[in-house]
């Protein structure tokens, strides 16, 4: 593996099949009654959040805790030229502090590159901007791996604001990687251009898009992020690119429904549907932190097979 | 005044059409003879065997930090970095604190000016403030000694207000100059829009955000038979539209960076800010587009749009660093060696697009951009087989943000006379500069 985990584009198939198995192994510790393993004992671990979140640096906090290392978690100001302190300047401070790795999120794409030559410690992207979340990119394969066998051969729908989703690069890039087939659906104003070069089919109707797909991705519509530029209503988006338990059987009962969290329920997905039993809404979230714990094992250089005994 | 006789060098001056191993001798300021195995005459004589010689190098698109952001780069440092870098000639922007947009403050920059090492010429803002909603006083900054008028950063958005400036303003100056660009259609876009702004996760900039503005300036410039100047051209198909209108007649003319002649979106693969640019890199297809009209003339000029920035303000987070980048001292050495080192029959075009093309623009009987006898002295020797490698430590800028940093480029300047004095040297010629 690599030194530092900054997106899922430049990610080889052996590196991404590392980590999945990894994290398989990661997960299998849950179910020991010590659940705690002493491998990055006495490292340390930043979390450094720029942006507001939750579930991923809880999760992040998680993995770190039960590797046994130094947890610290920082929510700076927002933007640090408006604070007058340069994220260099707070970069090398963590440094200075010990730091072995640092868990990055900024509302700029490319500040984990910006962190990765600035400082030594081992640099994880948690989301940068418009960027990648390629540990969310793993936790979807991750998920989808374990309910299906496999990856290769699958067809994978992303649905939703494909041109702002990290969420959904990092999907595309790793499933393309592992051989899936990739479709995305959404306003033709939110899907950037040069997708289809890349092989992902493009589509602008659901019930097209949604025909033999394996997997159906819902991606979280932003309402801060004034959509109503790219679309002239979120009822309208509703009705056009609403996930319902309706359009799930119009799929079949083996389609399995993910949603990277959190829903806008009623908005891009429905209760109902979020809730149906085809749903991995809930489940991804501990799935969330295997993944994490392989990173985090991996890129402190750690044998898979050291883990797994 | 020291005279020269510059000998055995391979001279290159385009509009005498001259390609050949020739003497120049320079006395008094001005060039006096260029030919073969001219005699010393009481000059002192430089051994230029090995060497190019052509005429300075004028660059219409200079931004310095003096007055009030000497911390970017000073008069003095602008004109040691164009002097290093073969300029003798530099058109200095109005977007200084406070923006050189009344006849007091362009008057002071035009005497400041005066006492730099290369010519330092002034283009006085085009709007009050250059907040693009009023015009500033034409004839009183023409009298102050400004240049020309110029947005330099961005367009006159209200175009009624771009027409009334190109009607009052014809005559005044040679040219009326704006960078096309259509605000709403950049959106917060911040680099090319493109496969790579999509792998990059990065908003795009739409190549029509340039092409729809270049479009109503033609329209513009066609109406009111008032010369237009379009600042930084970036796209193919604005090129197109500035070639059709040529040939039909319109008042136009434009101007490309060296960068945009010799990178793509694709060097922004690290987020390396010292590409955000604007207008923005774009694809392999809109850069050959750019180098045909270079060697076709539809681009008139080759400008370096020299922006210094500090480390502070620059090397941050992508989306907050400003746009810009270093020029002058780089600007050749690129084109040397990425463009002209392959295809050296276009030499003399983009000599000629760096110098004489861009004097002429500019109606000044003192800056001519070429090497005919009885003009101002002002040339470049150059030794194209010198390979250096770009460090900040090494620039003559306050700043250090160059697309060039830590790259390998050949094709340097040797020695830079302006008015026949020996501004710049290096080497073997630095005795030159002692």
């Amino acid at each position: 593996m690599q030194r530092n985990l900054l997106d899922l584009r430049t990610l080889g198939k052996a590196e991404i099949e590392l980590a999945l198995n990894t994290a398989e192994a990661c997960k299998q510790l849950f179910d020991r009654p010590v659940r705690k393993v002493p491998t990055l004992r006495g490292k340390v671990l930043v979390n450094l959040f720029y942006e507001p979140s939750t579930r991923t640096r809880t999760s992040f906090e998680m993995a770190g805790k039960w590797l046994s290392a130094e947890v610290v978690s920082i929510t700076a100001a927002q933007s640090s030229v408006v604070k007058g302190e340069s994220i260099k300047d707070t970069a090398r401070t963590i440094q200075a502090l010990g730091a072995d790795y640092v868990v990055i999120r900024h509302s700029s794409p490319g500040v984990p590159y910006l962190l990765a030559r600035t400082i030594n410690a081992r640099i994880i992207n948690a989301g940068d901007g418009t960027h990648e979340h390629p540990t969310q990119g793993l936790l979807d394969m991750f998920t989808i791996k374990e309910r299906f066998g496999r990856l290769a051969g699958l067809r994978v729908l992303i649905v939703g604001d494909i041109l702002h989703s990290r969420v959904a690069h990092s999907n595309i890039w790793g499933l393309r990687t592992m051989g899936a087939e990739v479709a995305v659906c959404g306003p033709p104003t939110l899907l950037p251009s040069g997708l289809a070069e890349l092989g992902v089919d493009v589509y602008t109707n659901l019930d097209e898009a949604i025909q033999g797909v394996n997997v159906i991705n819902v991606l979280r519509i932003q309402r801060e992020r004034q959509n109503s530029v790219y679309f002239p209503s979120l009822r309208e988006y509703s009705r056009l690119y609403g996930i319902t338990r309706a359009v799930l059987d119009r799929v079949g009962p083996d389609v399995l429904l993910m949603h990277p969290g959190p829903a806008n329920l009623g908005v891009e997905i429905t209760e109902e549907a979020a809730e149906d039993e085809r749903s991995v809404v809930h489940g991804q979230v501990t799935n969330g932190v295997a993944v994490r714990m392989a990173v985090l094992y991996l890129l402190g250089g750690g044998e898979h097979d050291a883990l797994v005994d | 005044m020291m005279h020269w006789l510059i000998k055995g060098a391979r001279v290159v001056c385009p509009t005498q059409q001259i390609d050949a191993q020739m003497d120049l001798l320079a006395q008094n300021g001005q060039i006096t003879a260029l030919g073969h195995n001219l005699p010393a005459d009481g000059a002192r004589v430089v051994d230029a065997d090995g060497l190019l010689l052509t005429p300075g190098f004028v660059d219409l698109h200079t931004h310095l930090g003096d007055p009030n952001r000497e911390d970017r780069e000073t008069l003095e440092s602008g004109a040691a970095a164009a002097a290093k870098g073969g300029f003798t000639t530099v058109l200095m922007m109005p977007d200084t604190e406070p923006p050189l947009d009344n006849a007091p403050t362009v008057a002071q920059a035009v005497a400041r000016g005066r006492q730099a090492d290369v010519h330092v010429l002034v283009a006085a803002a085009l709007t009050k403030g250059l907040a693009g909603n009023d015009m500033t006083e034409f004839h009183a900054l023409k009298a102050a000694g400004a240049a020309v008028f110029i947005q330099p950063d961005g367009t006159v958005g209200n175009s009624g207000l771009l027409r009334r400036s190109l009607q009052y303003g014809r005559g005044v100056v040679p040219f009326i100059a704006e960078q096309p660009r259509d605000s709403s259609l950049i959106d917060d876009g911040l680099m090319h829009e493109g496969d790579n702004s999509t792998y990059l996760g990065i908003k795009g900039i739409p190549a029509l955000a340039e092409v729809v503005t270049v479009s109503r300036d033609l329209l513009l410039a066609e109406e009111t038979g008032s010369p237009i100047h379009l600042s930084l051209i970036s796209s193919a198909a604005a090129v197109k539209m500035i070639a059709d209108a040529k040939a039909r007649g319109v008042p136009v003319t434009c101007d490309v960076s060296p960068q945009h002649l010799v990178y793509t979106d694709a060097a922004l693969e690290n987020y390396d800010v010292n590409y955000k640019l604007m207008p923005p890199l774009r694809t392999v297809a809109d850069r050959e587009a750019l180098r045909q009209g270079v060697l076709d003339g539809t681009i008139d000029c080759i400008v370096t749009n020299h922006t210094p920035l500090t480390p502070e303000e620059k090397d941050v987070e992508f989306s907050l660093a400003p746009y810009g980048a270093l020029g002058l001292e780089t600007a050749f050495a690129l084109l040397y060696t990425h463009w002209l080192h392959d295809e050296p029959e276009h030499l003399a075009t983009v000599i000629a697009a760096l110098s004489s093309r861009p004097a002429r623009l500019l109606l000044q009987p003192a800056i001519t951009g070429d090497l005919l006898p009885g003009n101002p002295a002002d040339f470049v020797l150059i030794d194209l087989q010198r390979s250096k490698t770009v460090t900040a430590g090494e620039l003559a800028s306050m700043s250090k943000n160059s697309t060039e940093l830590n790259a390998t480029l050949q094709g340097w300047p040797a020695a830079t006379f302006v008015a026949g004095k020996p501004v710049y040297a290096s080497g073997e010629l630095a005795w030159l500069a002692g």
